[in-house]
């Protein structure tokens, strides 16, 4: 059986292709759903030929409107698909740990089942779009970005709840000459405790699992265990888990082509 | 004839309307979409305070631009202790006064049995009609809340939290229809009925008293808000195995942050979801249906 799923972030769009349960996924910035899922599915055909999908879903902020364009698809919320690939990837995690551009979540499981979990609500000081704003400032690549920051050695400390005036603050901290590495190490460091700051009394318990594209940045990773006090997981392409989990829900339902499909969008 | 205005209290606002015009005022009713006098408000308010303030000044500037002479405003002073909500016509006063706006005063209704005094003194009827009128409009009322709170769904909610943001639907951002629509049982352990029966169990019933003694075990102090009226409310909810809790709150709302951690750990003790709305003008409407369906999904999850 061949699973199309997508990820339908407010940043990035994620499109997965599981076949015969191996999984396989693309991602590209969001522009327009619909533009950019045609782009991705072009992309796909492209790769792997026409294939026919057997089965479709979709999570993220954008999956009511492709419920509406394709009325047979499965569609569930992202806390349920990050839940469902997490736990099957790692059975014994405990707590997951997610960054996405504008949202962040954390969810805690007992027994295998989702216990209690958080989304940023006022504040986006926890996502992403911090760490973006800030590399855009000092024009650093993402890349380049994560790797000063490790090498950081006394990090800055940094205002967490407000990206607008931890900028600030870091630039004053610049101002006096400062040097970068550890400003940004701060950055990444205000960005953790803002959304641990934000689980307030449910402790985040190990095993814990950190995922989303968050996690690609190898010293936030660094800077979470440093706050917990334990090691986290990353999975080997985090950005990809929601669309994972999205396809594990996925069900047979109509067969289409991926030619089919693009004419559709 | 007094002439009488209110604040809008979600679905009620009708029934109170029309109670005070059984007693022989006018009174002028805020419209229900008065989004260039919130601005108003919230340009006048001060930056912390929470929702309520908000939308009550709001609906202040609508019915004095409506009519600005000899009128008379009035105030829920459903809130006891501590709460900053049954002070608010002081500041609220200063700040129409400010904009120009003429008007006798804002005057608080106390709740309780005090109600009955305080519209007897606005009114200027005698008891007997002020209590047949209060009869008439609870029987509305119960009715209403039938009809708003069905009794159906296969996920029973129970919310608690600040009475007028749950019972506002401005306020909650529609909350109650959205989670009616993802076919959930919702009871409102503020809903007006309650509140009011809740009042007259507190005299008569033992029962009642037992449960209040209960919940001062798990928090000993007066904070007043509806603080030890939630604890309450969470255990009833959990003796009636409800499969989550939504605290309903404006932001910044003092008796509610602070009571958050209490209600967290009973929530954990009893094994119920507990789901945190804060209400303020910049809560987007989309990101709470969001967050919604993925708490009551997981909650399906569990079940």
């Amino acid at each position: 059986m061949i699973k199309l799923s997508g990820d339908i972030g407010n940043g990035n769009l994620k499109l997965g292709i599981s076949l015969n349960g191996d999984f396989f996924g693309l991602y590209q910035q969001n522009l327009g759903i619909k533009k950019t899922l045609r782009e991705l599915v072009e992309k796909t055909r492209q790769m792997y030929g026409d294939l026919t999908i057997n089965a479709m879903s979709f999570t993220g902020a954008g999956r009511h409107h492709l419920k509406w364009i394709f009325p047979f698809a499965t569609v569930k919320t992202e806390i349920l698909c990050q839940y469902r690939a997490i736990t099957s990837l790692y059975p014994h995690a405990n707590s997951i740990i997610e960054i996405g551009k504008e949202d962040s979540k954390v969810i805690t499981l007992r027994d295998k089942v989702i216990d209690y979990f958080l989304m940023n609500t006022l504040c986006g000081g926890g996502a992403g779009a911090y760490i973006e704003t800030v590399c855009f400032r000092f024009n650093l690549g993402l890349a380049e970005f994560d790797n000063l920051a490790l090498q950081a050695e006394k990090p800055v400390n940094i205002s967490s709840k407000c990206s607008v005036l931890g900028m600030s603050s870091a630039l004053s901290y610049l101002q006096r000459g400062e040097e970068t590495k550890n400003i940004v190490a701060g950055i990444v460091r205000a960005v953790a405790r803002n959304i641990l700051s934000m689980v307030k009394g449910k402790q985040i318990k190990p095993p814990c699992v950190f995922t989303g594209g968050g996690a690609l940045l190898k010293s936030l990773k660094k800077a979470f265990e440093e706050e917990l006090g334990f090691e986290v997981t990353v999975p080997v392409s985090p950005i990809f888990t929601g669309a994972y989990g999205a396809s594990l829900y996925a069900q047979e339902n109509k067969n289409l082509t991926l030619k089919q499909m693009i004419s559709v969008l | 004839m007094p002439k009488i205005g209110f604040p809008r209290i979600g679905p009620y606002t009708e029934i109170i309307a029309k109670m005070f015009d059984e007693l022989g005022t006018e009174v002028v009713m805020p419209s229900s979409d008065n989004l260039r006098a919130f601005k108003t408000a919230i340009t006048n308010s001060p930056e912390m305070m929470c929702l309520p303030f908000k939308w009550t000044l709001a609906d202040y500037i609508d019915i004095l631009e409506k009519s600005s002479s000899n009128i008379i405003l009035l105030q829920y002073k459903t809130c006891s202790g501590r709460c900053r909500f049954h002070c608010y016509y002081f500041t609220q006063t200063e700040i129409l006064r400010k904009l120009g706006y003429k008007f006798k005063g804002v005057y608080p209704i106390r709740s309780g049995l005090g109600t009955i005094g305080d519209i007897m003194g606005i009114t200027g009827a005698n008891l007997g009609e002020v209590i047949f009128a209060f009869k008439r409009a609870y029987k509305r009322i119960k009715t209403l809340e039938e009809k708003l709170y069905p009794k159906t769904g296969d996920i029973r909610i129970g919310l608690i939290g600040e009475i007028y943001t749950i019972c506002d639907e401005r306020s909650n951002l529609n909350l109650v229809q959205k989670l009616k629509d993802l076919g959930c049982y919702v009871e409102n352990s503020l809903g007006l009925v309650h509140f009011i029966n809740d009042g007259f169990k507190m005299l008569f019933s033992k029962k009642r008293r037992l449960l209040r003694q209960k919940a001062r075990t798990i928090f000993p102090e007066l904070i007043g808000g509806h603080l030890i009226n939630n604890i309450e409310a969470i255990i009833q909810f959990a003796e009636k195995k409800f499969d989550g809790i939504i605290l309903v709150r404006p932001l910044s709302c003092m008796p509610e942050s602070f009571g958050e951690t209490i209600f967290n750990f009973l929530c954990e003790d009893y094994r119920m979801p507990f789901f945190i709305h804060n209400c303020d003008e910049v809560s987007s409407e989309v990101n709470l249906e969001n967050r919604i369906e993925s708490y009551i999904e997981s909650i399906r999850l569990r079940k």
